[in-house]
């Protein structure tokens, strides 16, 4: 069976991401709509697809044709198009990060998509990537008890990842600019204000990837060890969890190496590396590599698909069998991204008040 | 020709005599000669003996950690002393930063893993790898600890951030792991695995990853070659070993009360 995608939102995530990655999975589904906020950029991507066009949500939850909502609008819009397209009676949905804002939102969503049977996914690739899989299963064969996990994280500028998917240039460039519009140049971090709210930001925003499966590793939040800003737009956090201590390393670079993105699990046998690609591309899964405390080293064969191929897959399995989402586990994962996220920057306006 | 005259009985020095030029000799006096000390306690005290028994340089083979009255006493035997540090050669960590050809650095991420017995020389070159990749001294800021595991968050120079993580192994046969990554437009990715027998050195830019040529001069040879060159040069040009050390030292102890005393700071 082909799913019919309407997808709400129209920039550089639908442009350089999903809909490349639906191009992949072209018998599986299919972008029947596309609504923008009244950017005009939707009409642009439509062209491409053959999709219908319109502006705002209503059209496209009102379309017979749309089955799953992908849901890639600004996070302040997430929590209630996500319940409204459950309300409309659509089979699924996809929402981009975050869920919601709050965690009376994300109970909101969770309460309405479990009333309505609606399959319900968030979009933290990492969690569907091969290596993370992998990287579990060893651990759980292992049965040795994670200690610490280090999640380090360097990313230069997007575009040269866009541009080996998508050659919508145009398209592009002003889904980039209208995304740039939004946020500050050069935050001034010696404000603790604006370096508490990056810090949350970032979390709510980057390092949310990873933390669906941290979760899976240290599921109890504890309290932070420390936090911080880093320049020119990053953070540093420590927290405990579980027992678990957690450090959370993330730099926005402006140019130069390519992506790392490395979650490294220490055990008290070993150290698990999991080191993730670049997002929007598709070389495969990450690696992962195993470090013995006897100093023996193995690494897994790569996955073929990467982490939104993956997602996408698993989100088709889902409507297979509707049956077996866990909302449960979805509003924990939610919650504890807000639990961290708030206690980072909590953490950072008490050091300033020191 | 004076020989060069080097004083030990530690098997991995006196296998790489033989590597050194053809007029070095084997001695039991310490004056006038190169003096090894195994680094096990008390070896500040045996140090400032050595000096004072004429040594004209000491090598102190992996140096474990010194008591604050040891600690103190560090500075100034007056003789040039080179220090053979399992985790952190002095080549290997010129060859990372001078691959990075003056790139800034955004943050330094060290991560440690050993037994018990390894933690605190472990760490200490942890953080010494933090203030080559940094560019100077670090400060402590906050420390988290399970016992099993420690998280702490240091600056270096201009607020730098650094973090660093330690974990006890407790499995027979489990050996120390250094891992240090400096972020950044240039990237350094350095892994020392004494037990897996590697250095690696890895350094990436927007051209890709180039790996640093492997560093096959034991480390015995190296610090031998040290200390005879700085009695060469006259005290023109002394090691600054002591110094870092110190100020490793310090910071790992800093670090190690904290998680001692069993409280977050």
């Amino acid at each position: 069976m082909t799913y019919g995608v309407g997808i709400l939102g129209s920039g550089p995530g639908v442009v350089a991401l999903h809909l490349p990655t639906l191009g992949h999975l072209r018998n599986e589904f299919q972008v029947v709509h596309i609504a923008d906020g009244g950017s005009g950029r939707a009409r642009g991507l439509a062209a491409a697809t053959g999709a219908r066009v319109s502006i705002g949500e209503t059209e496209l939850l009102a379309d017979t044709d749309v089955d799953v909502v992908l849901v890639c609008s600004s996070p302040e819009h997430h929590s209630r198009q996500v319940r409204a397209a459950a309300a409309a009676g659509k089979r699924a949905v996809l929402c981009e990060k975050p869920l919601a804002l709050s965690p009376n939102e994300v109970r909101e969503v969770i309460d309405d998509c479990r009333a309505s049977g609606t399959v319900l996914m968030v979009g933290t690739n990492h969690y569907y990537d091969p290596a993370w899989r992998q990287a579990r299963k060893h651990l759980a064969e292992s049965a040795s008890g994670v200690q610490a996990v280090s999640v380090t994280v360097a990313v230069p500028p997007n575009h040269r990842y866009h541009e080996v998917v998508s050659q919508q240039a145009d398209l592009l460039a002003a889904a980039s600019a209208a995304a740039a519009a939004t946020r500050p140049p050069r935050p001034d971090l010696s404000d603790p204000a604006i370096a508490a709210h990056l810090v949350g930001l970032l979390l709510t925003g980057l390092a949310v990837h990873d933390l669906p499966a941290l979760r899976e590793i240290a599921p109890a939040f504890e309290r932070v060890v420390y936090a911080r800003a880093l320049p020119p737009v990053g953070y540093a956090v420590g927290y405990l969890a579980s027992g678990v201590l957690v450090q959370l390393t993330g730099v926005m670079v402006p140019g130069g190496a390519d992506v790392l993105w490395r979650m490294a699990l220490t055990t008290t046998d070993e150290r698990v590396e999991v080191e993730f690609p670049p997002a929007f591309v598709h070389p495969g899964g990450g690696r992962v590599r195993v470090r013995g405390g006897d100093g023996l080293r193995t690494e897994y064969t790569r996955g073929r698909e990467d982490g939104y191929l993956t997602e996408w897959m698993a989100l088709g399995d889902l409507l297979s069998h509707p049956t077996s989402v866990d909302y449960g586990a979805l509003e924990a994962d939610a919650i504890y991204v807000m639990l961290i996220a708030n206690g980072a920057a909590e953490f950072i306006l008490q050091e300033a008040r020191r | 020709m004076i020989p060069t005259r080097i004083v030990t009985d530690e098997p991995p020095y006196l296998a790489v005599l033989g590597e050194l030029q053809p007029d070095v000799v084997v001695s039991t006096r310490a004056e006038g000669s190169v003096v090894v000390l195994d680094g096990a306690d008390g070896w500040v005290t045996r140090m400032h003996a050595a000096a004072a028994s004429g040594a004209r340089a000491v090598v102190v083979f992996e140096p474990q950690g010194v008591g604050e009255p040891d600690h103190q006493a560090l500075g100034g035997p007056g003789i040039a002393v080179v220090l053979d540090r399992r985790w952190l050669r002095p080549d290997v960590a010129a060859d990372a930063s001078a691959a990075r050809a003056g790139d800034t650095v955004r943050a330094v991420i060290v991560e440690c893993a050993g037994l018990a017995a390894e933690n605190q020389a472990l760490v200490r070159d942890g953080v010494g790898w933090a203030r080559v990749l940094a560019g100077g001294r670090l400060r402590v800021t906050s420390v988290g600890s399970t016992g099993a595991a420690t998280i702490v968050l240091l600056e270096g120079p201009d607020a730098l951030p650094v973090t660093l993580s330690f974990s006890t192994l407790p499995s027979a046969g489990a050996g120390g792991l250094v891992r240090v990554s400096a972020l950044g437009e240039t990237r350094t990715e350095v892994t020392v695995d004494g037990v897996a027998g590697c250095t690696e050195i890895q350094t990436a830019t927007r051209g890709g990853v180039a790996t640093a040529a492997q560093r096959f001069e034991s480390a015995q040879r190296l610090a031998l070659r040290r200390a005879m060159a700085a009695i060469a040069s006259e005290g023109r040009s002394s090691p600054a070993d002591l110094a870092e050390y110190s100020a490793d030292a310090a910071v790992t102890a800093e670090i190690l009360s904290a998680v001692a005393r069993g409280r977050d700071r």
